[in-house]
């Protein structure tokens, strides 16, 4: 029978069925994931990896953050067997380092210890997905786009920070120890990018309401513009437009995240 | 003397009752079902024949575990299949009588052996018997309806036989490991095989000696195989033979030369697994010379008995013959038939059967499926090929009609001829050329005699028709008008076949109201074709529309024939993850159904124990109907088992049977571009989910035949790519059901 079977259905013409929607009925769909990133990548092609620090019982550490967090929820609704529309909103979690040689006036260049620098990104985004024409949408794999606004904004508590050393521009090294509780000054304000979508999911039903999902998530951030930049005033080491610019940097080299969490349909 | 003879014929009786069958009339012949209790081989399940083999170890053999398994797994889901494929059958009359005449070749030498084989019949028209390590023994209808006589079975059986006691299933599996990796494995293989076959050829030269029959039927079993691909009579075809008061069929349609029968006993078998005929003759030959006695027995059951085994598996063979599709075939085994069974219903009825299939073939331009090619022809049965081939679509279309009114006017009682004398109606009411205005109200003979007394009349009036008086030009213009009563063209012999038809009030009501709809399809879909794009995306809305309220209805009962799974892995099909899959396949539909409160009724392998044997035979109806309706896509064929489908609605009062099978893999493929990805690695990591994300390949496909109206209702054929589970496949089947929509 294994083998005969399919052989009959060689010969067969099908016909389509009339247009469908949703899981078992349902069409309305709501998300809740968690989306995680390894900044691995970013730090090493970033050449950042060898000054982050991370501060770990009131003294700075040289070790790097191995994820990035976030969480994401969806409204959803499809339209057809094969397309449904999203909004999404989410919270993303990452941190940057500061640059940690800065030159100043007098020609003496400061070598800093600096805790990252913790920025919470929230995003809205409108969806469209799209299955095969075979979908049964929400179920199986799917292609999403969006496009998005960003709002980054730093996170604001006690960084450490330490001038390791002092260099003399003769090359002539005297060794200081300036250790800081509070080391970036905060008052900032979000600034706004922008950020275009292209995810790969997959959900499995779990149940006849719920699915688990997954997929990876391919993004380009984009920060047109640092005009409006504010913050880190009485930093004397960084400056409010060297942080952006590491922010508005990290961003764009944030390529792929993984995503997984559950899905309710209704 | 006579009173034992009374005794005798009620045993004999009361033993056919016992076993649950009747002879059969073959004038009211019915197609052989299985009969009696069914046997474990066809409803214990795959795995668990082998989990119970592993457990008790093979007969013979040298395998690894690994081996063991796939040599298993081959032999048994192989054996499967065909047991379940709808062809074989058991406690049959043929399968009791093939196991009787295996008793008296095991009598002597191997009498404890019987008791562990058992016999099924297999309905093909391959000539062929085959026996498995397991036991079983196939036999087809094909080979005893070619055989001469019970003697030339008994040595087949001795031969098969053999090769179950000396485990050439097993030894041949391990001498194909031993090959691997050497140059010519077919070569190789091909002589081992050959060894086995002439082994097997002289322990059942030994069996049948020790049965007591005769030595001179054992070289002629070897023609039996020879020429099995020709049919079961070489009898000449009358050229006459369709011919009849309404009809006359011009000579020259059929071949003038004879087509010679080219089988030849020493042809190359260098790479064949049987060794060819006149070695194995000559084999056999000596081995004869080896014993000193020899009984003299033919028959030892009966001559009477074998000849009516025989009959069975020729009247089968015409079934099969339908099945198939093999028109020329099956009307040639009706012809030679019905010498011996002038008055069989049976056979009129699938004359009228293949005589519909053969113009609904031609009308698709398929006729070529049905018949030989010339270079094929061979023997008497080449006449019948080549004349069906050189009819002409509206010739096949007008004969076929005469013949099946012909068949109808003396059963008009009978349902299954009135249904083919309609769906032949429909046929010819289809077919562009076939038009009444054209038929002569006259009948050929008519026609003919009114010629020839026009000839007579214009001769003494000494007109026109002295063609010599005429010039190039008038005589094409007659020609062309056809108005020389000269001109009496007898290839249009069909235009005088409709003559009483032309006249049949219910006829020309059926045929008039088939013509009708047709227009009326076609005159709608002319005025869509000037509709303007935007019109005809309206159009089609409100044709929708219309569709989903009146004439459609939501499938909501059927019967539910053995939802298949195939599961695929690198080396091909995943026997035991198949079996999972299949579960759960079904499980799935049936959970739906009755979420949505269907009536699903199942008739699966996996519960023949409790459906038995009535619901295997219901289940190989089945099969066959949905191989036959899918032969082919443009023809609308009726089914051959008409009557025995009847019974199956009556049982479970739905005309709907669904047939589905869903084929999985996990492959992921990965792009031979990608490796430019190389060149960026970081890149790399963002294409590598793709492949293994997409690597699910999934198709699902679902036939839902309606058995009444002998028509495919619907179906939906699924491509997706997502890891299957219970509930993927659950929202799927919901899917379907709820948007399923059928015929009322």
């Amino acid at each position: 029978m294994k083998l005969i079977v399919p052989i009959f259905f060689l010969f067969i013409h099908f016909f389509s069925l009339s247009q469908s929607k949703g899981f078992f009925g349902r069409r309305n769909i709501i998300e809740i994931s968690t989306t995680v990133q390894s900044p691995l990548l970013y730090n090493y092609y970033s050449a950042k990896n060898t000054t982050a620090y991370l501060a770990k019982n009131g003294a700075l550490e040289n070790k790097m953050p191995l994820l990035n967090y976030g969480f994401r929820l969806n409204i959803g609704r499809m339209t057809e067997r094969d397309r449904g529309i999203y909004l999404e909103s989410g919270l993303n979690y990452f941190s940057v380092a500061p640059n940690t040689t800065i030159y100043s006036n007098a020609g003496i260049y400061h070598h800093l210890k600096a805790e990252m620098l913790d920025v919470r990104t929230f995003s809205v985004m409108p969806k469209i997905e799209f299955a095969s024409a075979d979908g049964l949408l929400p179920v199986g794999i799917s292609n999403q786009f969006g496009i998005g606004i960003n709002y980054y904004q730093t996170q604001e508590k006690n960084y450490l920070g330490t001038v390791d050393s002092l260099e003399v521009s003769n090359g002539m090294t005297t060794p200081v120890n300036i250790t800081t509780s509070n080391y970036y000054d905060f008052h900032t304000k979000a600034i706004k990018g922008y950020t275009f979508l292209y995810k790969l999911s997959m959900r499995i039903p779990i149940t006849e309401r719920i699915l688990f999902h997954f997929g990876f998530r391919y993004t380009y951030n984009y920060i047109p513009s640092l005009s409006g930049a504010t913050g880190f005033s009485h930093t004397t080491a960084v400056s409010k437009t060297d942080m952006w610019e590491l922010i508005r940097h990290k961003e764009t080299r944030s390529l792929i995240t993984f995503e997984t969490g559950l899905s309710f349909c209704f | 003397m006579r009173l034992r003879v009374h005794i005798f014929n009620l045993i004999v009786s009361l033993l056919f009752i016992s076993k649950g069958y009747a002879q059969q009339d073959f004038n009211n012949y019915k197609t052989l079902r299985s009969v009696g209790e069914i046997p474990k081989d066809f409803f214990y399940s795959t795995s668990d024949k082998i989990t119970e083999q592993i457990q008790t170890g093979l007969k013979k053999g040298n395998l690894t575990k690994s081996q063991e398994k796939i040599f298993l797994q081959g032999i048994y889901y192989g054996i499967d299949e065909l047991l379940h494929s709808g062809m074989v059958i058991y406690g049959d009359e043929i399968s009791t009588y093939v196991s009787e005449v295996a008793e008296k070749v095991l009598k002597e030498k191997h009498p404890d052996l019987k008791a562990k084989l058992r016999f099924y019949t297999i309905k093909s028209n391959e000539s062929n018997a085959l026996s498995t390590d397991q036991g079983i023994v196939f036999v087809t209808t094909g080979l005893i309806a070619q055989l001469a006589n019970e003697a030339q079975l008994a040595f087949v059986l001795g031969h098969e036989i053999s090769h179950y006691t000396e485990n050439h299933v097993i030894e041949t599996f391990e001498y194909k490991n031993h090959l691997k990796g050497h140059g010519d494995r077919i070569r190789q293989l091909s002589i081992y095989s050959k060894d086995k076959e002439l082994e097997a050829d002289k322990l059942g030269v030994a069996l049948y000696n020790s049965a007591g029959y005769s030595k001179s039927e054992m070289l002629p079993t070897f023609d039996v195989l020879m020429y099995s691909y020709l049919p079961f009579d070489e009898i000449e075809f009358p050229k006459n033979y369709f011919n009849s008061p309404y009809i006359y069929i011009p000579e020259n349609l059929f071949p003038i030369k004879k087509y010679d029968i080219k089988a030849v006993e020493d042809y190359d078998d260098s790479r064949s697994s049987h060794p060819n005929i006149k070695n194995r003759k000559a084999q056999v030959t000596k081995e004869i010379e080896k014993f000193e006695k020899w009984g003299d027995a033919v028959y030892l059951l009966g001559k009477d008995r074998f000849e009516y085994i025989r009959n069975l598996s020729r009247f089968e063979s015409i079934r099969t013959d339908i099945l198939d599709a093999q028109y020329a075939d099956a009307m040639y085994s009706i012809f030679l038939l019905e010498k011996e069974f002038p008055n069989s219903l049976y056979l009129k009825r699938m004359k009228a059967h293949s005589w519909l299939g053969l113009a609904q073939y031609k009308n698709a331009g398929s006729i070529n499926e049905t018949v030989d090619r010339s270079s094929e022809l061979e023997g008497e049965i080449a006449a019948m090929h080549y004349f069906i081939k050189k009819l002409k679509n509206e010739a096949t279309s007008t004969l076929a009609l005469r013949e099946i009114e012909d068949i109808r006017l003396t059963m008009k009682e009978d349902n299954e001829m009135n249904a083919i004398w309609d769906r032949m109606i429909k046929l010819v009411s289809e077919e562009k050329n076939f038009d009444l205005k054209k038929y002569s109200d006259k009948t050929f003979e008519e026609a003919s005699l009114s010629f020839q007394k026009s000839i007579v009349k214009d001769t003494t009036a000494a007109t026109v028709t002295n063609d010599e008086k005429l010039n190039k030009y008038e005589r094409i213009k007659i020609k062309k008008n056809n108005t020389d009563p000269a001109v009496f063209d007898s290839s249009k012999f069909y235009y005088y076949a409709l003559t009483d038809l032309l006249k049949d009030e219910e006829f020309n009501k059926r045929y008039n109201a088939y013509k009708d709809s047709l227009h009326k399809i076609e005159k709608e879909e002319e005025e869509f074709d000037k509709l303007s794009f935007s019109d005809k995306m309206k159009a089609e809305k409100a044709m929708e529309d219309s569709l989903g309220i009146e004439p459609l209805k939501l499938l909501k009962s059927f019967i539910l024939v053995e939802p298949s799974a195939v599961s695929y892995s690198k080396g091909g099909i995943n026997y035991e993850a198949s079996d999972k899959l299949e579960k759960k396949y079904g499980q799935a539909i049936n959970s739906i159904g009755k979420d949505l409160e269907m009536s699903i009724y199942n008739i699966n392998s996996d519960q023949l124990e409790k459906i038995g044997t009535l619901g295997f035979n219901e289940r190989s109806v089945l099969t066959c109907f949905l191989s036959q309706m899918t032969h082919n896509e443009k023809v609308d064929i009726l089914p051959v088992d008409y009557e025995y489908l009847r019974e199956i609605e009556a049982n479970y009062g739905t005309s709907k049977v669904v047939f589905t099978i869903i084929e999985h893999s996990y492959r992921p493929r990965f792009s031979k571009g990608a490796i430019l990805l190389l060149l960026y690695p970081p890149a790399l990591f963002g294409y590598l989910p793709i492949p293994f994300m997409r690597g699910n390949r999934t198709e699902l496909n679902l036939i839902v035949l309606d058995s009444q109206k002998a028509k495919i209702d619907n179906g939906v054929s699924y491509y997706f790519r997502e890891p299957l589970n219970l509930h993927i496949l659950k929202a799927r089947m919901y899917d379907i059901f709820q948007n399923l929509e059928i015929a009322k």
